[in-house]
């Protein structure tokens, strides 16, 4: 069977602006995403975890087609989409398929639009709903299913706090109910009860609809919860993926086995939990021929500074990509 | 222990301007803050946190009012400071860092310039140490490349680093207080645990007080000597930190504990909290705005005004409490 998305090879570069006056090098650019390939299934959720500016963002836009690749291939349903410029992406047939929860909710929604407006938008563009009692019905079942009131529906995003914003751009994008949804930190402004209430909605959305969700999250219990896979970047690339529960029992990377052990503990007082050293490497103009983890890696070897590390299979569902772990096969 | 706090909040009222008229969204806010001392300010969305920080700091917007109450901070009563000595009190005694980074950050000037701004505005340091001075801070906050980032604009750093260049910003003059509004919520947990390293760091060395709203109980546990939370508008609790997450005496405090995923159990465990925050623009508001969604209320609950009782270093506003333990 064709899974709903199938990412392959992906890469996002952003060239680097030079100073002014510099005698013209040969151009720098930020490598977002690099050699990205995943796949999701129809009705599985898969979570994107990873560094602050690992690239999870581009990478879920350009999933959505707001930021065009570089390279690489993006099949929706088998359908190559990734040729799509963004400019045309906005109107092509699959648009309501494919939607974006953005990490901030002010990037979503117009100004000057009624939170009504907001979550009416896309069912007019994209679903040819036109206005009157079908469109009012719609908007308000969705709205209420996120837990916003009726009375906040006149109000503009400036007139809302920061969750209630976060809650209209969740109804926004499940509105037009879209086969794969992909959520940039969608809970992150909401406080644990409103987000209890999204993540069962979310939950109930895929039992009853097959809906599909890319879950970018730092909420790394949310993300064990929520999701069936896991995806860990560090610095554009992939480093771990595998199911949810191994990933976090066994968690084989060295950055996943950092992150895991920073998840704060919510024991008063308790001193954090020791973080890697050291900081990111520049994602701009990356050494080929090196782990990226190399600096602040504690098992680092010679050899992860000459070449970049293969992937390793694990299990049959489970990889990462490190020199010094072996395959099971 | 009399010592006079850092920040002193009484009886804070604060009302907006609607198109269904005014909201009042604020009422009896009060509570203290020692120099040093973190205080996490938890409640739910809508429920005043940002709207309390924007009170203290006079940065409500147009619709927004206080109608009531006080705010001294190491002896000035900051709302009855002119806007020149209100402005110059702001970003160099008090700092703030904004829920939403992005926003905040100008998009058509480079960050390092922005940072700079700041520091030459209070005269913090001679101009030619500026351009040093910038990129010290935003390696001081862990940004990769400081150098060549401090001549970025915020629309091309990632939604964590613009968190970062805010923490910068903030921390730039070193304040006697910081308020935080979320300052963790876009950062991954190795970058969190760094940069609330640094504002600890902070704190101690200079003891800088410091409030952090957050919606992220674990976070409050780990870093904060007391937590207050908010509800509709008031504070429904305030207690030391160990206290309250043992033995919470509200009853909405003990629902967002329920509420909160753990690094164990499953998703259909956590409880989300009945009903929502009450319509505050309506007319009969009741006494405790929790009433309807209270697993034990009683009729004095919507009856009478709403009881502030003080024990020891707690405070906790409910006509029935739980257990003290
Ligand atoms: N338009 C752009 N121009 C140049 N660089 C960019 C642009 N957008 C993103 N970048 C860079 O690409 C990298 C990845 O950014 P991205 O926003 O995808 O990170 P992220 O993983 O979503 O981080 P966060 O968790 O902080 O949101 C960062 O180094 C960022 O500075
Ligand atoms: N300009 C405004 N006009 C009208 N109402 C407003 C305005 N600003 C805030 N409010 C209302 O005041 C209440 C408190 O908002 P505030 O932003 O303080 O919430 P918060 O506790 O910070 O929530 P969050 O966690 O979502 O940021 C909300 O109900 C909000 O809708
Ligand atoms: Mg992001
Ligand atoms: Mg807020």
């Amino acid at each position: 069977m064709i899974p709903l998305l199938d990412v392959a090879e992906l890469e996002v570069r952003f060239p680097v602006r030079q100073k002014a006056g510099l005698a013209r090098r040969t151009p720098s650019f930020v490598h977002a995403v690099d050699d990205v390939s995943l796949t999701v299934a129809a009705g599985e959720t898969v979570g994107l975890v990873g560094e602050s500016g690992c690239g999870k963002s581009t990478l879920a836009r350009t999933l959505c087609r707001l930021i065009d690749a570089t390279a690489g291939s993006i099949r929706l349903e088998g359908r190559e989409i990734v040729d799509t410029h963004v400019r045309r992406a906005a109107k092509a047939p699959w648009r309501g398929d494919i939607q974006l929860v953005f990490q901030d909710a002010l990037d979503a929604i117009n100004p000057r639009m009624t939170a009504f407006q907001a979550i009416a938008d896309p069912l007019k563009r994209l679903r040819g709903v036109r206005s009157g009692p079908e469109l009012t019905a719609t908007v308000t079942e969705v709205a209420a299913s996120c837990g916003i009131a009726e009375t906040l529906l006149g109000r503009f995003p400036h007139q809302l706090s920061g969750g209630q914003r976060a809650r209209v751009g969740i109804a926004r994008a499940i509105a037009c109910r879209p086969k794969l949804l992909v959520l940039d930190e969608p809970t992150a402004a909401l406080d644990v009860s409103v987000q209890v209430v999204i993540l069962q909605l979310l939950a109930r959305l895929k039992r009853e609809l097959g809906m599909s969700y890319v879950f970018v999250s730092h909420d790394l219990n949310v993300v064990r919860m929520f999701c069936d896979r896991i995806i860990v970047m560090y610095l554009g690339k992939i480093v771990e993926i595998g199911p949810a529960d191994e990933v976090f029992r066994h968690p084989r990377h060295p950055y996943t086995r950092a992150l895991i052990q920073a998840i704060p503990s919510g024991i008063p007082g308790a001193a954090p939990q020791a973080v890697i050293e050291g900081e990111a490497k520049s994602p701009i103009d990356p050494n080929p021929n090196a782990c990226r983890f190399v600096g602040r890696c504690p098992n680092e070897e010679r050899r992860c500074s000459e070449a970049a590390p293969p992937f390793v299979s694990l299990s049959r569902t489970h990889q990462a990509r490190c020199h010094l772990l072996r395959g099971s096969e | 222990m009399s010592q006079v706090p850092l920040l002193e909040v009484e009886d804070l009222a604060v009302s907006f301007a609607t198109r269904a008229g005014r909201v009042p969204v604020l009422d009896q806010v009060s509570f203290r803050l020692n120099k040093g001392e973190t205080v996490a300010m938890v409640g739910e969305s809508g429920s005043g946190k940002s709207v309390t920080a924007y009170a203290m700091l006079r940065l409500l917007d147009r619709a927004g009012r206080v109608d009531r109450g006080g705010v001294r901070f190491a002896g000035a009563d900051l709302l009855a400071l002119t806007d020149s000595e209100m402005a110059d009190i702001r970003g160099r005694e008090v700092a703030m860092i904004f829920q939403n980074p992005r926003a905040a950050l100008n998009p058509t000037r480079r960050v390092g310039d922005q940072i700079g701004d700041v520091l030459s505005r209070h005269g913090a340091v001679p101009g030619h140490q500026l351009r040093a001075r910038v990129v010290e801070l935003l390696d001081q906050v862990k940004i990769p490349d400081p150098a060549r980032r401090a001549r970025a604009y915020a629309f091309e750093l990632s939604g964590g680093m613009c968190q970062r260049v805010m923490i910068a910003l903030a921390l730039a003059c070193s304040p006697a207080l910081l308020i935080a509004d979320e300052p963790t919520t876009g950062l991954d947990v190795t970058t969190q645990a760094a940069v609330m390293a640094l504002i600890r760091g902070l704190a101690k060395s200079r003891t800088m007080a410091t409030i952090l709203i957050t919606h992220d109980l674990a976070l409050a546990a780990e870093q904060a000597d007391r937590v207050i939370v908010m509800h509709a508008g008031h504070i429904v609790e305030d207690a030391p930190t160990a206290q309250l997450f043992a033995h919470p005496r509200h009853p909405y405090t003990r629902a967002l504990l329920n509420a909160t995923p753990k690094t164990s159990g499953a998703l259909d465990d956590l409880q989300a909290i009945p009903g929502g925050l009450p319509d505050l623009s309506g007319p009969d508001v009741p006494p405790c705005r929790f009433v309807s969604r209270c697993t034990q209320p009683i009729d004095a609950c919507s009856r009478d005004p709403l009881p502030r009782l003080v024990e020891g270093e707690r405070r906790v506003a409910c006509h029935r409490p739980l257990e003290a333990a």
